[in-house]
């Protein structure tokens, strides 16, 4: 006996020291559940790994198929057929036809971003590890797994409770009390997390009132949010029973819509001989709050609100009058539009910790710019138009979210995010407007626990 | 008793019939160290079982030079422990004084009560109290290892023992008063 103990305590050590009861029998059945569901765990792993690939190649087909440049095709705007050389005007040889704007692009940045990210393929080591996400579940500090053999060790010691991140980090150098039972020294206790999420997101910057000439609300006015898609990989440690750190890779669209700009299809465009079709592409310039956009098109653009965010550039090569017949209006919207590879550092702490886990989410990130289009986007088709001058190849982000996760199965989680990421540098430092773009995602997905 | 030395080989190497051995053969022993921590039966059962897969999990790791029952006996503290600072987070600063006093009179009452008395005595302590009371008096923990184990300070740790004492000693001169009602 270490310590004096009264008569009083000295009663209870004796009778219940040594007492004993016997457990139901459900004990066992559960522990003998648990220990089969540890064998599995490995084919478990192979799943989870093939599920987050397919989800990954469903995810890259729709956004592949999403960006695919489609030909124009004007249910308004008749042109000639090759074969109707004869410059009669045809009323039957009409044709809805193509004019491919690949040819009179300036560029067409076709897919880049998303086979960036397909490349980026995460690799899943399930091996050697036993992995057991009830040792990992049941306590922080007492259990580790060793480098060399993979295999959770057990620290019977006297544990304080909250050991610091540092202590984690650097076990070497934190005060550590070793007893008679104590067996290897082992690092700290890991606890990893892999996860696939994807997230319908809505997009749009936020503009500080600062001191540009026309304020915030003139541009407020003119642009508005999109709905996009986010999506991909995350790797989480636990440090601590509630404090996870996460990284990951990701793939967000941004962007905004420029309102109030009207679009024409030119008859004389389609009508003209192919000497002459040339003079009726024109270079516009479109100035926004994110940048200008310049591009070559065939299309009559306008801007309805009177200021000066369209320009012709080429003008003076074709005046073109908006009273004029000859310009059909379509119903088109243009959409600039941001991809980004996404590589966020992520703090989260638990709040709740029962069967529905409560998180609150906070981190930076790096957003590397990897596809900018400037799309028109009318009868379900989007065509890439351009693209937005002057914007930054690296954004940094904060985020800022909360994380409700749920458990499926023995070390499947699902997860429900709602976050919201912030640029916080503007994303044209070239411009006096500070546009910060900003995304709020609601993420869903699955996590792997071991 | 040298025996379950065979078992425990058996069981690292998966074993599952001499797991279910050397389940059997602590379970009821480790069931009472689980009953005296929880807060409920449905709570000392959680504890034996996550306590039981640790003992499988880290069969390896014990050294057979201490007692093999001391060894199953601490990953049963430490998982209630764990338990115990998850639904605890955040605990009070108790810094009421507490003072040893030594009645002798309930001495004898004591030793005449069964351990199942005494039992649903420490189980009716407040979790932290319980925790205290437990891990000085019946595992014979000093206080300064206490508050390492709960983060708490020293202070803290003596104020709650002496609290969980005198509530011990006042259920136990209730329950004597009850006793002799019946006789």
């Amino acid at each position: 006996m270490k310590v004096h103990l009264s008569n009083m305590d000295q009663v209870f050590r004796d009778k219940l020291e040594n007492f004993q009861h016997k457990p139901p029998d459900e004990v066992w059945n559960n522990i003998e559940q648990k220990l089969d569901g540890k064998k599995s765990s490995n084919i478990l792993i192979y799943k989870i790994a093939a599920s987050l690939a397919i989800l990954t190649f469903i995810a890259s087909l729709y956004f592949n198929l999403n960006r695919t440049s489609y030909p124009y095709s004007y249910k308004i705007t008749p042109r000639y057929t090759e074969t109707a050389k004869d410059h009669k005007l045809p009323d039957k040889s009409f044709k809805y036809s193509a004019i491919s704007m690949a040819d009179i692009n300036l560029e067409n940045e076709n897919s880049k971003g998303w086979s960036f990210l397909q490349e980026e393929k995460i690799v899943v080591h399930p091996a050697e590890r036993i992995n057991n996400e009830e040792i990992a579940s049941l306590t922080t500090l007492p259990v580790a797994i060793d480098e060399h053999r993979n295999r959770p060790d057990i620290l019977i010691k006297k544990i304080p409770p909250k050991q610091s991140l540092f202590a984690d980090i650097f076990p070497e150098f934190s005060a550590v009390n070793y007893e008679e039972y104590n067996i290897n020294h082992s690092n700290a206790s890991k606890k990893w997390m892999i996860g696939g999420a994807i997230a319908p997101s809505y997009s749009y910057r936020h503009i500080p009132e600062s001191n540009i000439l026309t304020g915030n609300s003139y541009y407020n006015n003119l642009e508005s949010p999109v709905f996009t898609y986010s999506g991909g990989l995350n790797i989480q440690f636990k440090a601590q029973k509630r404090f996870s750190i996460q990284a990951g890779i990701y793939y967000s669209t941004m962007g905004q819509d420029m309102n109030y700009i009207s679009v024409y299809a030119n008859q004389l465009y389609q009508i003209a001989g192919d000497k002459t079709r040339d003079n009726y592409i024109n270079t516009y310039e479109i100035i926004n709050s994110a940048g200008d956009i310049k591009f070559n098109s065939p299309l009559v653009f306008f801007d309805e609100t009177a200021t000066a965010r369209v320009r012709n550039l080429s003008v003076s090569k074709n005046d073109i009058m908006l009273s004029e017949t000859f310009l059909d209006n379509v119903h088109a919207n243009i959409r600039q539009s941001f991809e980004y590879i996404e590589v966020p550092l992520i703090f989260r702490y638990k709040v709740l910790d029962k069967t529905l886990g409560i998180n609150i989410l906070g981190g930076v990130g790096a957003n590397f710019l990897v596809g900018n289009n400037v799309y028109l986007i009318y009868d379900n088709n989007k065509d890439v138009i351009g693209k937005t001058n002057g914007v930054n190849n690296i954004n940094y982000s904060g985020l800022l979210g909360l994380g409700l996760e749920y458990p499926i199965m023995n070390n499947l989680n699902i997860l429900i995010e709602p976050s919201l990421k912030y640029y916080l540098n503007p994303i044209n430092s070239n411009l006096e407007i500070e546009s910060h773009p900003y995304s709020l995602g609601i993420y869903t997905g699955v996590s792997y626990s071991f | 008793m040298n025996n379950y030395i065979e078992i425990v080989k058996a069981c690292i190497k998966g074993n599952r019939k001499a797991q279910k051995q050397l389940y059997q053969l602590f379970a009821d022993k480790m069931f009472g160290v689980c009953m005296r921590y929880a807060d409920d039966v449905d709570e000392a059962k959680d504890i034996l079982q996550d306590g039981f897969i640790k003992v499988f999990m880290n069969l390896e790791q014990f050294n057979h030079k201490g007692s093999f029952e001391g060894w199953v006996r601490r990953i049963m503290v430490n998982t209630a422990l764990e338990k115990f600072r998850d639904k605890n987070y955040l605990f009070a600063v108790n810094m009421e004084q507490g003072y040893e006093s030594r009645d002798k009179e309930y001495d004898h009452i004591l030793s005449e009560l069964a351990a199942k008395d005494l039992l649903k005595m420490v189980q009716e302590l407040s979790p932290q109290y319980r925790m205290v009371f437990n891990l000085y008096a019946i595992e014979g923990y000093s206080h300064k290892e206490i508050c390492e184990m709960l983060n708490i300070k020293e202070g803290t740790s003596k104020s709650n023992l002496s609290r969980a004492r005198e509530i011990l000693k006042e259920k136990i001169k209730k329950n004597s008063d009850v006793k002799i009602k019946y006789i």
